[in-house]
């Protein structure tokens, strides 16, 4: 079984919501996720992800679940 | 009726009533024997002992059944040496250690719960620990004890009539499966816990 951290995803929130000119709070606002958890994702340090969180991060920041993830 | 979840009045009285335990025993299983090594403590030095299954009389037989005295006798040191005193008093003090041990493991245990954190990284450990400790007192305080015996009566006139012999009972056994059952519960617990950790 691989260690927790060996994965190589690339979470690109940061982007996604520079180019939407979108701060992390009203993300979180929009898909009811705390901005804790969206803050753990966009640095890179969740171990996972829901796809009910993908779905709904894809909505808000109308986008693919591609432009969101990419493996390193 | 559900059962009421975990709360503060319960982690209290458990801590509470483990601590009261672990005084208690560190009292008699370990204060009191030592002291009784050191000479501090005059009390009749007594061994529960079997005995050779010959040294044991009749009372009575009638109808096809016999009544006879028990196999187990009382060993009595009149005025013993030091090196008496610790044999007679080790199986003891080594049984009150694994005790105390377990109960301290228990408090911390115990104290995870009352946190809101069962799933503590070392209660594992703790509680595999717990089962160890059970497997190791059910045959150490018995191995430790039929030895003692042993060297207590070696050299003297009653060392034919107590043989070497170990006495085992498989019911702490039992208990320590279950309880290294639990321990593996809480190993995928904690596992489980470090896999959502992360999960957003």
């Amino acid at each position: 079984m691989p260690a927790d951290d060996s994965h190589r995803i690339q979470v690109n929130l940061g982007r996604l919501l520079a180019e939407r000119d979108m701060t992390l709070t009203e993300l979180a606002k929009r898909i009811d996720v705390t901005v804790v958890n969206l803050s753990v994702l966009k640095n890179g340090r969740a171990k996972a992800i829901r796809f009910s969180t993908l779905t709904a991060l894809c909505d808000a920041l109308d986008c693919q679940p591609g432009d969101l993830l990419k493996l390193n | 009726m559900g059962f009421a979840s975990w709360g503060r009045t319960d982690t209290r009285v458990l801590t509470g009533m483990l601590g009261i335990a672990f005084v208690i025993e560190a009292f008699w299983g370990l204060v009191l024997p030592l002291l009784h090594v050191a000479g501090a403590l005059d009390v009749v030095s007594t061994r529960d002992v079997l005995v050779n299954p010959n040294v044991g009389t009749d009372l009575a037989e009638a109808d096809g059944m016999k009544l006879s005295v028990s196999e187990s006798a009382t060993l009595k040191v009149a005025d013993p040496s030091l090196g008496e005193r610790v044999l007679l008093d080790l199986p003891a003090v080594f049984y009150a250690v694994l005790i105390l041990l377990g109960i301290y493991w228990l408090f911390l245990v115990a104290r995870t719960l009352g946190a809101g954190d069962p799933f503590a990284p070392r209660n594992p450990f703790r509680l595999f620990g717990i089962a160890a400790l059970i497997v190791v007192g059910t045959f150490g305080d018995s191995l430790l004890t039929g030895i003692t015996t042993h060297q207590l009566v070696a050299g003297t006139s009653l060392e034919e009539h107590v043989p070497f012999s170990v006495d085992f009972s498989f019911l702490p056994l039992v208990v320590a499966a279950l309880v290294a059952a639990v321990a593996e519960a809480f190993r995928i617990g904690v596992r489980l816990r470090e896999d959502t950790e992360g999960l957003v």
